[in-house]
């Protein structure tokens, strides 16, 4: 009589501690993940966001659909603009394949560098359509990008290719302007 | 450019001194702006992130010049730039010497003011404030210059009075790379720098380094009629900076400069022993300066919330002067420890030891003495400790305590508290609060230092030389300082930004210059003189001879017997205008009223000297324009009300500069300085025996060329 409860006991302390066990790992994958942007890709995120306010499309835009690629670490933090409203309009921010129709689903277009895409394929794509696209890497904007995030000592820069910008008939605001470097 | 965004440095040391917002594990940085976004310092991705705090929520009266604004503005000294800072004023007494100061007290001996350079302190002991000509770096190596206004002393310690200017170094990761820089012109005869970065050790270890070399020669400034001063300067400086890891917790840095080089300002001296002689004019003596310094740093970061720190400083100085050649070895250790407690605290406290050997010789003019007796040697110490706990109250309110305790070779322990409040109001609208106590310690100067010769009665009616000795006095107390403060900023649809602040000073315990009645030249006679501003009250003269005297000296000490309250108002304003001109304007309005003892033989003279010092009105507009194809104009112009101590009145400057971006790394410049005016008297003082000269306009290229 007294052994049943015991192993009964047993049985919900082991269930409990595989419980409490399996809890605590995905609270660890969990905080990994979060913790696995770096204050870099956060940095690049957030100045994204700001520079979606500092952007005019030729076209009425209602809803902001912000394109991401490849698997990157920074994917994560865009995926945090997702929701947020940037001058009156709603950001969605979703996955696409570099064969997908960008210029018809995509706003802006975010191609990390260490992605390995094939960035020629893709310009070629969204040839002077205005759909705004960010990089991370010099090489970027001689490719035909036209804003790049770059990592200069402990600092991100702004560059702009003015010429890749005009081409598409954007226009950028002042606040973006007064702190990036132009290129032509 | 940023002026936004606290840098980190600030958040790795002062930014303890203010009210911060605290940046949590999940900010996600989307709130901030772009011009903060770009400032923003990425750590080491396992290194601790201490807060990063925005200058917009900062409950402390702070101002950064960026590297920006020192390329853009053309200037080539340090001190120059800290002209754009509202708030201060900086007045050129001869071509290498400076008076900076904050919230009044505009003196050579501006020692209510704390300078630092990465971490470094370059306040002179035996002078009593900064000897500008020596401090220097190769300008393109900094990354900023922060300055707080008012007392930053809970943190930095005494002599952080009425302000702090933190002068900061590029990481040695950012100056990758070979820069030349060289140039010249009518007063910049010739510059050149050179400096090269490189990396070293694995990968793990993320070793960087950099090396530079820097030489200027600098022609003089003018006399009254308009030849030429012979105060020129020339300086030779080499330094490095190197840093590491060991393992992912722990970082290194190591760094150094030695620099060498002389200047000549002219002198005004009396000499004891040539009595017949009078007052001489010396414009032919040099003044060759050298020194060298080493800065160890070590910072170990087990985790996000808690990192030790510990920074050990070397600095040798020696300085040929024609009044006295003093060397002086200082060492200097701090430790400090961060931690994040129950998640709302962010407490930072440290203890530091200071020790400084000084031997001098060739006391002429200026003499060191032990009681009474001439001395060679001497050895000081300083102990501290302080502490700070940043308090997020809420998420929109912030209160920041601090204390340091310390303790002195001349007055003992020393307690300077401060409280500091935030709030956050909206996210672009921030309004805070502080109260502060601040002391400035006596240095050896007003302890232990003689002057004789150098200081001369300006308005004297005598036919004979007529000037003041003046001797430390052991027993001078601190000067006290309770400070309270106002602010308001406001971000304005993201291009334009306002910041004010008011502040209400009441000092205490001020020194101030007393007759005393013991002579110091040889072989002097004391008489009684009557004294003009008491009358008929005596003061004590001393001559050679009183039936024929050569000279009248009034021998002087100091004591603790003044008050003063100042206050004022200090308005900053940076609006982008478009895409490709920026306006920075600032102004500040400061009053001063000193108190002398009511029933004392104090003279009038003494409250005037301490109003008179500072200007009431001192303003900038500086303008920034980038223009198409690479070209780029900026203009600054800047206004400070008349100086009536120094007998200067109001002037306005004018400094225009062109530059070309002729590929991504090179760029070319024409700059002019103090323009469209022949020459310009900005100061005057009696008190070092330096001759006042006059600037002139100057010209100068330069090419900066990155590869």
């Amino acid at each position: 009589m007294l052994t049943r409860p015991r192993t009964t006991h047993s049985v919900i302390h082991l269930a409990t501690a595989i419980a409490l066990v399996l809890i605590f790992a995905f609270l660890t994958f969990r905080a990994e993940a979060a913790t696995a942007i770096s204050k870099e890709e956060k940095i690049k995120a957030a100045m994204v966001f700001k520079i979606t306010q500092s952007i005019t499309w030729p076209q009425r835009i209602s809803n902001l659909s912000v394109c991401l690629m490849g698997d990157e670490n920074i994917n994560l933090a865009l995926k945090k603009m997702d929701g947020k409203l940037t001058e009156g309009r709603r950001i969605s921010v979703t996955h696409k394949k570099t064969s997908a129709p960008l210029h018809r689903l995509c706003d802006m277009l975010y191609i990390p560098h260490a992605s390995k895409l094939d960035l020629n394929a893709i310009m070629q794509r969204i040839g002077n359509y205005p759909l705004l696209t960010i990089g991370d890497s010099e090489q970027f904007l001689t490719q035909g990008g036209m804003i790049a995030l770059i990592r200069t000592g402990s600092k991100v820069t702004i560059t702009i290719n003015r010429k890749a910008v005009d081409q598409a008939n954007l226009k950028l605001g002042n606040a973006l302007l007064g702190v990036a470097r132009t290129i032509n | 450019m940023s002026k936004r965004a606290l840098p980190s440095l600030l958040a790795a040391s002062i930014a303890l001194a203010t009210a911060v917002q605290a940046e949590t594990a999940d900010d996600d940085f989307f709130e901030y702006s772009l011009q903060e976004l770009i400032a923003l310092d990425i750590p080491d991705v396992t290194s601790v992130s201490r807060k990063q705090q925005r200058q917009m929520d900062s409950a402390a009266a702070i101002y950064v010049v960026t590297d920006e604004d020192i390329r853009r503005s053309g200037v080539t000294t340090i001190p120059d730039a800290l002209r754009m800072v509202p708030g201060l004023q900086v007045a050129k007494l001869n071509a290498n010497t400076w008076s900076v100061s904050s919230r009044g007290f505009n003196y050579v001996f501006a020692n209510k003011l704390l300078v630092l350079i990465d971490g470094r302190t370059i306040y002179s002991p035996m002078f009593s404030g900064v000897n500008w000509d020596v401090q220097d770096t190769m300008l393109e190596d900094i990354d900023r210059i922060e300055v707080i206004r008012g007392p930053g002393a809970a943190l930095w310690g005494s002599n952080a009075v009425n302000g702090v200017i933190n002068i900061i170094t590029k990481k040695a990761a950012d100056t990758q790379g070979s820069l030349i820089s060289a140039g010249g012109g009518s007063e910049e005869k010739a510059f050149g720098a050179y400096r090269y970065g490189g990396t070293f050790g694995s990968d793990r270890t993320e070793g960087f380094y950099r090396v530079y070399v820097k030489t200027f020669n600098r022609d003089g400034n003018a006399n009254a009629d308009g030849s030429d001063a012979r105060d020129d300067w020339k300086m030779d400086r080499a330094g490095f900076k190197a840093e590491w890891k060991t393992d992912d917790d722990t970082s290194w840095s190591f760094q150094g400069d030695i620099y060498e080089g002389t200047t000549r300002p002219a002198l005004m001296i009396f000499d004891e022993n040539q009595p017949a002689k009078g007052v001489q004019t010396f414009t032919d003596q040099d003044r060759d300066q050298k020194g060298g310094n080493l800065i160890g740093n070590w910072k170990f970061a087990p985790s996000d919330t808690s990192d030790y720190s510990i920074r050990a400083v070397y600095d040798n100085y020696q300085n040929f002067d024609y009044r006295i050649t003093e060397k002086r070895d200082t060492f200097e250790i701090e430790f400090q420890h961060y931690a994040k407690l129950w998640g709302s605290h962010d407490l930072v406290w440290g203890l530091s030891y200071r020790g400084t050997w000084y031997e001098v010789s060739d006391m002429r003019h200026i003499t060191l003495y032990d009681k009474n007796k001439m001395d060679k040697h001497r050895f000081d110490q300083l102990y501290s400790a302080f502490i700070q706990d940043d308090i997020t109250l809420t998420p929109d309110w912030t209160l920041t305590l601090s204390s340091r305790l310390e303790h002195n070779d001349y007055t003992g322990y020393e307690f300077q508290p401060n409280a500091r409040i935030a709030w956050k109001a909206t996210e672009n609208r921030t309004f805070w609060a502080a109260v502060s106590r601040a002391v400035k310690t006596p240095s050896v100067s007003e302890h232990a230092v003689e002057t004789k010769g150098i200081t001369f009665y300006r308005v004297g009616t005598l036919p004979i030389p007529t000037m003041f000795s003046i001797k430390g006095n052991d027993d001078v107390k601190s000067e006290k300082l309770t400070a309270f403060e106002l602010g308001y900023r406001e971000l304005f649809a993201d291009n334009l930004r306002i910041d004010i602040t008011g502040f209400y000073n009441e000092y205490k315990d001020l020194i101030q210059y007393i007759g005393s009645n013991q002579c110091v030249f040889n072989n002097a006679i004391a008489f009684p003189y009557p004294d003009t501003a008491n009358p008929p009250l005596t003061v004590t003269a001393c001559t050679n001879n009183p039936l024929n005297p050569a000279y009248l000296d009034f021998p002087t000490t100091f004591n603790n017997n003044l008050e003063a309250k100042t206050y004022g108002l200090e308005f900053a304003a940076d609006w982008q205008v478009n895409e490709w001109w920026k306006l920075q304007v600032n102004y500040s309005w400061l009053q001063v009223d000193a108190k002398r003892p009511k029933n004392g033989t104090i003279p009038q003279e003494n409250e005037n000297l301490i109003e008179d010092l500072s200007a009431h009105n001192v303003a900038n507009l500086r303008s920034s324009m980038n223009l198409p194809n690479g070209w780029y104009f900026d203009a600054w112009v800047r206004y400070i009300d008349n100086l009536k101590n120094a007998r200067v009145k109001a002037n306005t400057a004018l400094d225009l500069r062109i530059a070309k971006q002729i590929n991504e790394n090179i760029e070319v410049s024409l700059v002019g300085q103090n323009i469209f005016e022949n020459r310009r008297q900005e100061f005057t003082e009696s008190f070092t025996g330096i001759v006042p000269t006059q600037i002139e306009e100057s010209w100068y290229a330069q090419i900066r060329w990155q590869f």
